[in-house]
């Protein structure tokens, strides 16, 4: 018994219903706690829940302190929050790490059978919280002696239960998930109604939700990454090269799971050096090609990067940042690595960033990403991070169908271009490409400075007067495309909020949803005046188009996840310009609505 | 008749730049022994891809007439990958010399080998970094005075066909610069065999390697012969490790197994480039695709 007072509430809470609520589910790695998680988001989205979902991990496989966080609503909000209404705790290390989350009147799923290190009583006391007991793992060995697991099952019993909510959906998953396993589909069934039995049993309490919206059924519960791999596969993605790291690797187990069915070739990499190398070639031979890796990934691409932007070779690389630098903290969300994507390998090259800010821009700019990449012929940077990778949200069904443009395209000869030259020079710095096995275009891709055939200015003309002007014409070539790219494809930020405030927020990424929600309350609540500028199209930075945003701005603040204000450096580089405030959350988690509110009110000044 | 006509098939894969090796290079012997195989062999020089890394041997795509990829240092193989694995149907020829092979490049030769990726690689060896003029290789022989090790090298050379039949490649062989006609016969063969074709081709550096000469490797070198079984790995290790001043040269092993694209789901039945793009071009429902997230 951790409380006194479990079990002696016989009502129903919150006597409206929740119209949004939260709860978190915590307990050892490698108890089956991550994919039972995915099967609860999946739940409450079929409900019609609109439903965000994010993991916490120590990097431990065993034993280290995993959770679930799911947080669900009748209506679409920004971003989920710190603050708990529910904590299912399996172990007592949850307890110790996320007690403190639960709201005032909040609940408590606990199993009994744990040993406790601390004494929560009196935290549970005047915190007005309802407990709810089950010896999880003693009722899981009751079905199956061999293995705890089934605990599982009969929490979301319990939880179903005690939400009042529809059984039926979840075994509707759990058939669909074991369908061919009759034997594993027969125990957790068993679980999940011994779970619903013991807690009508034993308690009387309900924690009743406000019902769910109808239309919102047929809508999909989908991560970040997910959605790359998705937008890729609808770009014409023909070729996955990928080293596995966290948080980018499920890229690599959702695409290598389909591989024949999308008829994607997908390779796991000896190491990130051969990924790049291999996405080179295969874009080389024509066809759409991606990387996708994290932090100390990215940072041995840096060559390639380089190679690909000299020898205009297209290439699309998703880099899911994480706390850095070196290992940093494993795994975490940062937003840290804008500058190196901008600086990343020696000398100078272009090369395009874009930032997405939600799980359905993971699929738009990644279709983005694969048109500017063949369009202009440069490597694509998206720059995601843990935070967006990972997080699952409810997202309405899309248009799968998108516009591919795959450039200029030599298949023989034009009017145009009678003769190929793969450096052909030209007003917009772009030039033909050409695939083998095209015949009378053969030529070598070189990573040194090169003539419009493509013929190394090292090696033979070694820095001889012949090579003439050929290295400034080709150095231009290539900037002049990245201001095509400036110009014609670079977006300036999305305003939220009132057009002119007296308080603007402006932030990059995954941190928009947070900063919406922390936008919406400041407006609603202090009536004040407050909107937000996100960025997403990064580099090159659009900053004409920009300047008249910032030019409307009375008072700011930046929210960036990093330590030394990346993209407010970007800022004052091209528009000589800084906000008034700063805030820099560097804890590895990500910045929630309640985050940012807290350390706004640090600055008195705003209230 | 005959004879013009094989001459003129003999530049076909000929660029009209002249090398820039020094003259009297090993480089030379590969470059004309695989041009005149592939042109012998029929191959169209828009369908042939050679990729190299860097180092003076790794300048070879461009003396030659086909497409090509002059790649950075040490990662040839792996681009080759991706040329071979999204349009198969293209010979992929992937060059170098040791220092690029079995120096910083040599994880992805190990890999390579076991994927048995359908690919020739032939390492021009010289035992020397002549690009940089003359510091130690992996492959540099013990006691060998370079400029970075002016007391002789004291680490054990890399022995690549070892390294090489122990990494799973289902081709190997030695061929030696200064016998062109021989390594043309074995050149023919790797580029027939499907799977990952190695050659360690000894390739003196005339410049810095004033050891190992043309005369140091004719006092040494001498040919397998039929005595030899091909397809016993036990036989090709014995061979591997020879010494004593004997150094064999031809086919050491070669066996007949599954190649990378053979193997892998999508191209197993599929020519990657050849494919339409996206979810409805390629017939795929998109309910289906929606149906993984419900």
């Amino acid at each position: 018994m951790i409380s006194d007072n479990s079990s002696s509430s016989k009502d129903t809470l919150h006597n409206d219903g929740y119209d949004r609520f939260s709860l978190r589910w915590g307990g050892a790695a490698g108890d089956g706690l991550w994919y039972i998680g995915i099967l609860l988001q999946k739940y409450f989205n079929r409900l019609g829940y609109y439903v965000q979902g994010f993991p916490g991990t120590q990097s431990t496989i065993r034993g280290g302190h995993v959770w679930q966080h799911i947080e669900f609503s009748t209506q679409k909000f920004g971003s989920f929050d710190s603050q708990l209404d529910l904590l299912i705790a399996f172990n007592s290390v949850t307890l110790d790490v996320h007690l403190h989350h639960l709201k005032k009147h909040g609940c408590l799923i606990y199993n009994s059978d744990m040993k406790n290190n601390n004494d929560y009583k009196e935290d549970i006391a005047s915190r007005k919280l309802t407990v709810i007991e089950i010896p999880l793992k003693i009722l899981a060995k009751e079905i199956d002696p061999s293995t705890p697991v089934l605990a599982n099952s009969l929490a979301v019993g319990v939880l179903i239960e005690f939400l009042d909510l529809d059984i039926g959906e979840f075994i509707a998953i759990l058939k669909q998930k074991y369908s061919e396993r009759k034997e594993i589909l027969t125990k957790n069934l068993i679980a999940l109604e011994n779970g619903c039995k013991y807690f009508s049993e034993n308690y009387s309490t309900k924690c009743k939700c406000c019902n769910s919206t109808v239309e919102r059924k047929d809508q999909l519960i989908i991560s970040g990454n997910h959605m790359i791999a998705l937008g890729a596969v609808a770009s014409g993605l023909k070729f996955l090269a990928q080293y596995p790291i966290t948080p980018a690797s499920s890229i690599l187990s959702f695409l290598a799971n389909r591989a024949e069915k999308y008829g994607v070739v997908v390779r796991q990499a000896e190491d990130e050096l051969a990924a790049l190398s291999m996405c080179i070639g295969a874009s080389f031979a024509g066809a759409r090609s991606m990387t996708a890796s994290s932090g100390p990934g990215i940072s041995l691409m840096s060559e390639t990067l380089g190679y690909a932007a000299m020898t205009e070779t297209p290439v699309v690389i998703v880099n899911s940042m994480r706390a850095g630098p070196s290992t940093g903290i494993p795994t975490k969300m940062e937003q840290a690595d804008l500058m190196s994507a901008i600086y990343m390998s020696h000398g100078e090259s272009p090369r395009v960033i874009l930032a997405p800010r939600n799980v359905q821009e993971c699929f738009d700019i990644t279709t983005r990403a694969f048109n500017i990449a063949e369009r202009y012929q440069v490597p694509v940077i998206i720059l995601s991070d843990f935070a967006l990778s990972e997080r699952t949200e409810s997202v309405t069904p899309f248009n799968l169908d998108v516009n591919i443009d795959r450039g200029i395209i030599w298949e023989g000869e034009t009017k145009e271009y009678s003769k190929f030259k793969r450096y052909q020079l030209s007003d917009n710095g772009i030039s033909p490409r050409a695939f083998p096995p095209t015949k009378n275009a053969e030529y070598i891709l070189v990573g040194a400075e090169h003539d419009e055939l493509s013929h190394s200015l090292s090696g033979n003309r070694c820095g001889l007067p012949l090579s003439g002007n050929i290295r400034k014409e080709m150095f231009k070539k290539r900037f002049r495309k990245l201001e095509l790219i400036r110009e014609q494809e670079m977006n300036p930020p999305e305003i939220y909020g009132p057009i002119q405030a007296d308080h603007t927020i402006l932030c990059w990424g995954s941190t928009q949803g947070a900063v919406m929600e922390v936008i919406d309350q400041l407006n609603s609540a202090k009536g004040a005046s407050w909107n937000m500028l996100s960025f997403f199209d990064l580099f090159p930075l659009p900053y004409q188009k920009i300047q008249s945003y910032l030019d409307k701005i009375q008072n700011s603040l930046i929210i960036e996840v990093n330590y030394t204000g990346q993209l407010e450096n970007l800022l004052h580089s091209h528009l000589n310009w800084r906000p008034d405030d700063r805030i820099h959350p560097l804890s590895g988690e990500n910045p929630t609505p309640s985050y940012i509110l807290t350390e706004l009110e640090k600055f008195s000044e705003y209230f | 008749m005959g004879t013009e006509s094989q001459r003129y098939d003999k530049k076909l894969f000929k660029a009209n730049l002249k090398p820039n090796w020094c003259p009297g290079c090993g480089d030379y012997g590969l470059l004309s022994a695989s041009t005149k195989a592939l042109s012998k062999l029929k191959f169209q020089p828009s369908n042939v891809v050679f990729i190299s890394g860097i180092g003076c041997s790794s300048s070879f795509p461009h003396w030659t007439n086909a497409y090509g990829i002059h790649m950075v240092h040490g990662r040839a193989l792996p681009t080759a990958t991706g040329v071979k694995m999204v349009n198969p149907e293209l010979t992929v020829i992937a060059v170098g010399g040791d220092g690029d092979g079995y120096g910083i490049g040599i994880g992805h030769f190990i890999h390579s080998a076991r994927r048995n990726l359908d690919i020739t690689y032939m390492v021009m060896n010289n035992q020397i970094y002549g690009l940089t003029m003359g510091q130690s290789s992996p492959s540099s022989q013990l006691g060998l005075v370079t400029l970075t090790a002016p007391q002789g090298v004291d680490e054990l050379p890399i022995n690549p066909l070892a390294l090489s039949l122990g990494a799973g490649a289902s081709f190997v062989a030695r061929g030696f610069s200064g016998d062109r006609k021989h390594l043309q016969v074995i050149i023919e063969k790797a580029l027939n065999h499907n799977g990952f074709s190695f050659i360690d081709v000894l390739s003196p550096c005339i410049t810095f390697n004033k050891l190992n000469t043309y005369e140091w490797f004719r006092k040494r070198v001498y040919k397998l012969d039929e005595n030899h079984d091909q397809t016993d790995i036990e036989a090709a290790f014995a061979k591997s490790q020879e010494g004593n001043g004997r150094i064999p040269i031809g086919i050491f092993y070669k066996s007949e197994r599954p190649s990378l694209h053979d193997l892998d789901p999508v191209t197993k039945n599929k020519i990657p480039v050849k494919e339409p793009l996206g979810f409805k071009a390629q017939g795929i429902d998109v309910q289906e695709v929606f149906d993984d997230f419900r």
